[in-house]
């Protein structure tokens, strides 16, 4: 009866490695694409608001060179803080545009 | 080599493949022997389900949270995937009848143990299962059952008789 029980666990408890034989691959096709990284999104989103309000909230003066810049009359007066604006716009996109070509 | 809450860590935080890869790797052969068990032997359902495991893991990958090893928590959504299957679509039964001879070959023991497992009730095969060839201690196996420990222990004393008249029976005299 020992010798019966002794068999039993012993085949139980044999349990063999099982090859991959090509499950991992068939696990991992199944997935889907990899999940996007939202900083780079979330970074560039943030940065356009923040233009938007920057140009709503501005000092008038800086107004009145963004629209003597949109309507292509140089302002001699606004020019340092426009300069400013621009460096920090498009150092926020760059910032953005690099995030993103880094996740890829 | 990275430990496996390292290789979760580097998956959780950017969805790092080949960390999810390796994990993969390393515990399949645990996760599609006991599935095969479960299953009776039905080796295409047993890796179909446990390819099912894996996705499911991979999607609840930050619900696991350390206190118990990976293995564990594998073994119990492929155990709970299993039984839902189970419930809604019955096995078929065992391809061959279970031959008596205690003499057989390593391999044909296996294959008769996995046939004779098919004819064991649900808990019964499912406590042996977990009990057995999974590194799993008694309170684990009885945790993923969601039952007491001594329920655990009957189901497999129950379980083990049923087996030993199966597969370890003398063969009937005139048998040959």
């Amino acid at each position: 009866m020992s010798g019966e029980s002794d068999r039993l666990d012993d085949l139980l408890a044999r349990d063999p490695y099982l090859d991959d034989g090509g499950f991992t691959e068939r696990v991992m096709a199944r997935l889907g694409p990899p999940r996007r990284d939202p900083r780079p999104v979330i970074l560039g989103v943030s940065a356009a608001v923040a233009l938007a309000l920057a140009a709503l909230w501005l000092p008038a003066e800086v107004r009145a060179a963004l629209a003597a810049l949109a309507s292509l009359r140089p302002a001699l007066g606004a020019a340092p803080a426009l300069v400013l604006a621009g460096v920090a716009a498009t150092a926020a996109l760059a910032v953005a545009a690099l995030g993103l070509v880094g996740e890829e | 080599m990275a430990d496996d809450t390292e290789l979760v860590a580097r998956v959780l935080a950017s969805d790092d493949r080949r960390a999810f890869a390796e994990l993969v790797r390393r515990h399949q052969s645990m996760v599609r022997g006991l599935l095969r068990r479960l299953c009776a032997g039905d080796a295409a359902r047993a890796d179909d389900l446990a390819q099912e495991t894996f996705l499911r893991a991979y999607r609840g990958l930050h619900s696991w949270r350390g206190d118990t090893r990976l293995s564990t928590w594998l073994c119990a959504i492929a155990f709970n995937g299993w039984r839902s299957l189970a419930r809604r679509a019955p096995e078929p039964l065992p391809p061959e009848p279970v031959p008596q001879r205690p003499g057989a070959e390593a391999c044909a023991d296996r294959l008769d143990l996995l046939r004779a497992l098919a004819t064991l009730r649900e808990e019964e095969r499912s406590a042996l299962a977990l009990a057995y060839g999974q590194e799993l201690t008694h309170e684990e196996a009885a945790e993923i059952l969601r039952c007491p420990v001594g329920t655990l222990k009957t189901h497999i004393l129950r379980g083990k008789e049923k087996l030993r008249r199966l597969l370890l029976a003398p063969e009937p005299e005139g048998a040959r």
